[in-house]
């Protein structure tokens, strides 16, 4: 038996501490009179962050509902009540629809939810959302699928910055800016204040800052050894990503890098041991079978597929143009694609690396491309720590990682 | 008009036989474009020189080269997709559209926009599919007027595109044609609607759905010829008793749900899916530019039965519940069809206020599942809707 005892950043807590206080000071101002927004994630945020409009994400509520305060079946069965087929996109709605048990003291009711045509459900349910609040919906076009309909290139995540054009329909650009430039005249008078370009650009400039120290931090964390940083505690430092260009979350991500610079010169590690490293080709947080693993194994789990997803929201303003580099950063993030996560999984020193599939033992793209590169590939139905779960993870440890 | 006694068989026939008009097209050396949903303008395709060819999926079929081909690619939250949408990727994939020369997917349901990528994406990794070439035919789905004029230029990139594929011009005056047969197919498709409505109704439901979909399986033309033909006889149609019923949910393309619930004491006598009743929707204020007209009508014509804001969605089903006198309804909803799962509780609680009882069928299957089970379901609703009905006009009495 090995430890599975992990630390945890004080920075980090710092986030936790932070995003709490955020939404009570959030809470607050709007009870005073202030505006409130929700909206779709990766959407409109930097866009209500330079009105000085508070923004709350819908996935990140999501989040916090299934994972922090792990609340989520209760609020499915107030869907289930509702005659809705239960989605984890609607839990933060059946939070509107049963206040009572809401986390953190519920939301505010909101100015303004601006959704999406992401997929059919995300728009429809940002929509009951808002009649269930009382206030406005306005969707914008962009549907999660049809981005792919540009192929991309082969190595697509060097592209983001300052080569995004090539992954994008230009047609589909000209939309979103004509759709974003409505949404603000009209956020202008609802507002009734006026949107400064200076600020704008002020914010996705703080923004692109931020991603830097982000990017810094992550590249001092997968080179060092041991691991100075959990997962767990990479999944709570993302939460400042949802509040990308202000300030304070520049400030936060500061302090996590310098508190990894530390922990790396001090040759700290997170886990007890780590005598195999996992990348988790997955968007969950810290996988439920993650302190077995460690337990009963010795092997860590350094990373997944959102350990390296922050720096993508970064871009080159053109032209000094802010709004058109935002419009292009919101038509294409990242692709859930096996030749990236390999990519991820080699950053971070991984030795092997476990996917989610619905029939784990047929054959896939992600078994081909990770056991073809000579990475050995686990593919689990779920991330949780059943019975079953341990038994595929022990024969795949001692059958394939038996030697390390 | 002619005289033809044969009328609702040939076109039985033809819905049941799905590929028999586009096999004769091809032998005679045609060429045939296939589309999903029911909003592309087939029109386009018509005057293009092309074969319009609906797909859709066979309830007796697997999805095992869903499973093998596209499934396998990504991990499982990307591919999620109602079944009926799983039936026809299926039928893309392993074959029984061979005969396409073409496709073209509309920018509709996330599940059907992704089968551009996923087709793609299959064909790139997996040998020996089938290759008709695909076309993307976007779509803004917000009702702004930006979204009305990329919607309209998204129609003149696949006149061009059809135009590229046929190596030759597609002309106004051909082109203006083809609307009119349009047009004619619809009005004709709502004599058939008005049938159903009728009372006491003079069709069933699961005859309705062959005739409107055979409409997508034939030459316009001939489809209005047979048409005229049912109609100018369908007075004599026996009348037709029963609980008079209305259809929500998710799209069927198959005649085994209605089959089903009809067999219960009941006559379908309107529904709210793409297969059924809205192909005869009328979105156009008549021939003027030709593409401006199906730019209009393209942009108005809902993606799947997604029209913003939802309440009109939620009122357009009510509307049609009422327009055909619906004593009760029925909403069938598939499991994992997204768009459904949100607006059939409004529609459950619109018709509710409007004094239409309505059973919520959540999580069905796409083939109608174990048919048994779903008429015990069907036959304790009907049971109970005529006290419904008589407590509703005590009230109102009252």
């Amino acid at each position: 038996m090995f430890s599975a005892a992990q630390t945890r950043l004080r920075s980090v807590d710092a986030v936790r501490t932070h995003q709490r206080a955020w939404l009570e000071a959030t809470r607050n101002r709007v009870m005073a009179g202030d505006h409130f927004a929700i909206c779709n994630g990766d959407d409109f945020e930097e866009v209500f962050t330079a009105f000085d409009i508070p923004c709350l994400v819908i996935n990140y509520w999501n989040s916090i509902i299934t994972f922090s305060e792990r609340k989520g079946d209760h609020f499915e069965g107030v869907l289930a009540d509702a005659g809705y087929v239960p989605h984890r996109f609607a839990l933060g709605m059946a939070t509107t629809l049963e206040p009572k048990q809401a986390p953190w003291g519920g939301l505010p009711k909101p100015t303004v939810i601006v959704g999406t045509t992401r997929d059919e459900a995300q728009l429809r349910v940002t929509e009951l959302w808002a009649e269930a609040f009382g206030c406005e919906c306005y969707p914008l076009d962009f549907s999660w699928v049809s981005q792919f309909t540009t192929p991309l290139p082969e190595d697509w995540w060097e592209f983001h910055r300052a080569r995004s054009d090539a992954m994008l329909d230009p047609l589909r650009v000209e939309l979103r800016l004509e759709q974003m430039k409505g949404l603000i005249a009209h956020l202008e008078a609802k507002l009734d204040r006026p949107f400064s370009l200076a600020r704008f650009r002020d914010v996705m400039e703080t923004l692109n800052a931020q991603m830097d120290v982000w990017e810094e931090a992550r590249d001092l964390v997968c080179n060092a050894r041991p691991l100075p940083v959990s997962l767990r505690d990479q999944m709570a430092l993302y939460q400042v990503t949802w509040q990308r260009g202000e300030r304070g979350n520049l400030e936060l991500v500061k302090a996590y890098r310098d508190e990894v610079k530390r922990l790396v010169a001090e040759g700290q590690g997170c886990y007890a041991q780590e005598r195999f490293r996992v990348y988790m080709a997955t968007s969950g947080n810290d996988p439920l079978f993650h302190n077995y693993l460690r337990e009963r194994h010795g092997g860590a789990v350094v990373s997944n597929r959102y350990s390296s997803i922050a720096p993508m929201y970064a871009r080159v303003i053109e032209d000094d143009d802010p709004l058109r580099a935002l419009a292009k950063r919101h038509l294409f993030l990242f692709d859930k694609e096996p030749v990236w996560e390999l990519a991820e999984a080699r950053r971070w020193g991984a030795d092997a690396a476990i996917g989610l599939e619905s029939d784990p033992g047929a054959p896939s793209r992600y078994r081909e491309i990770f056991e073809g590169a000579g990475m050995p590939y686990l593919a689990l139905k779920r991330d949780d720590d059943s019975e079953e779960t341990r038994a595929r993870i022990d024969e795949f440890v001692e059958n394939r990682l038996g030697s390390r | 008009m002619t005289d033809d006694p044969d009328a609702l068989q040939t076109l039985k026939l033809h819905y049941r036989d799905r590929r028999r008009a586009a096999l004769a097209w091809k032998a005679q050396g045609g060429k045939v474009v296939g589309y999903l949903c029911d909003n592309v303008p087939d029109e386009l395709i018509a005057a293009a020189g092309f074969f319009p060819l609906r797909v859709s999926g066979d309830p007796d079929g697997s999805t095992e080269a869903v499973t093998e081909y596209v499934d396998s690619l990504y991990p499982p939250d990307v591919t999620t997709r109602a079944p009926f949408v799983a039936a026809m990727l299926q039928q893309l994939l392993d074959g029984t559209f061979g005969l396409l020369d073409y496709l073209i997917v509309p920018h509709n349901r996330n599940s059907i926009q992704a089968i551009f990528r996923e087709l793609r994406d299959a064909r790139r990794f997996h040998g020996g599919l089938p290759q008709f070439e695909t076309y993307y035919l976007d779509k803004a789905w917000s009702s702004s007027f930006v979204s009305e004029a990329y919607n309209r230029d998204a129609i003149i990139r696949l006149r061009q595109q059809l135009e590229s594929w046929a190596g030759k011009p597609i002309e106004d005056a051909t082109l203006l044609e083809w609307i009119a047969i349009g047009d004619r197919n619809r009005e004709l498709l709502r004599g058939v609607a008005d049938l159903r409505a009728a009372n006491p109704p003079r069709l069933s439901g699961a005859d309705a759905l062959e005739i409107i979909g055979s409409s997508m399986f034939m030459d316009k033309r001939e489809h209005n010829r047979l048409l005229e033909a049912f109609l100018a006889t369908a007075g004599e149609l026996p009348a037709r008793d029963g609980v008079r019923l209305f259809l929500g949910g998710s799209p069927l393309d198959h005649t085994r749900v209605y089959q089903a619930i009809e067999a219960c004491g009941a006559t379908i006598v309107a529904e709210d899916h793409c297969w059924g009743n809205r192909v005869a929707d009328a979105y156009g204020e008549g021939p003027a530019d030709p593409i401006l007209e199906l730019g209009r009508r393209f942009h108005r014509k809902p993606a799947c039965s997604i029209t913003l804001p939802l309440k009109a969605t939620v009122q357009g089903c009510a509307r049609r519940a009422a327009a055909a006198s619906a004593d009760a309804a029925i909403f069938y909803v598939m499991e994992d069809d997204w768009s459904q799962n949100w607006e059939t509780p409004g529609e459950v609680k619109a018709l509710g206020a409007a004094g239409v009882p309505a059973l919520h069928l959540a999580r069905q299957a796409y083939d109608g599942g174990d048919i048994e089970v779903l008429k015990a379901a069907v036959s304790r609703f009907l049971q109970s809707v005529p006290s419904q009905r008589a407590a509703i006009a005590a009230r109102e009495d009252a």
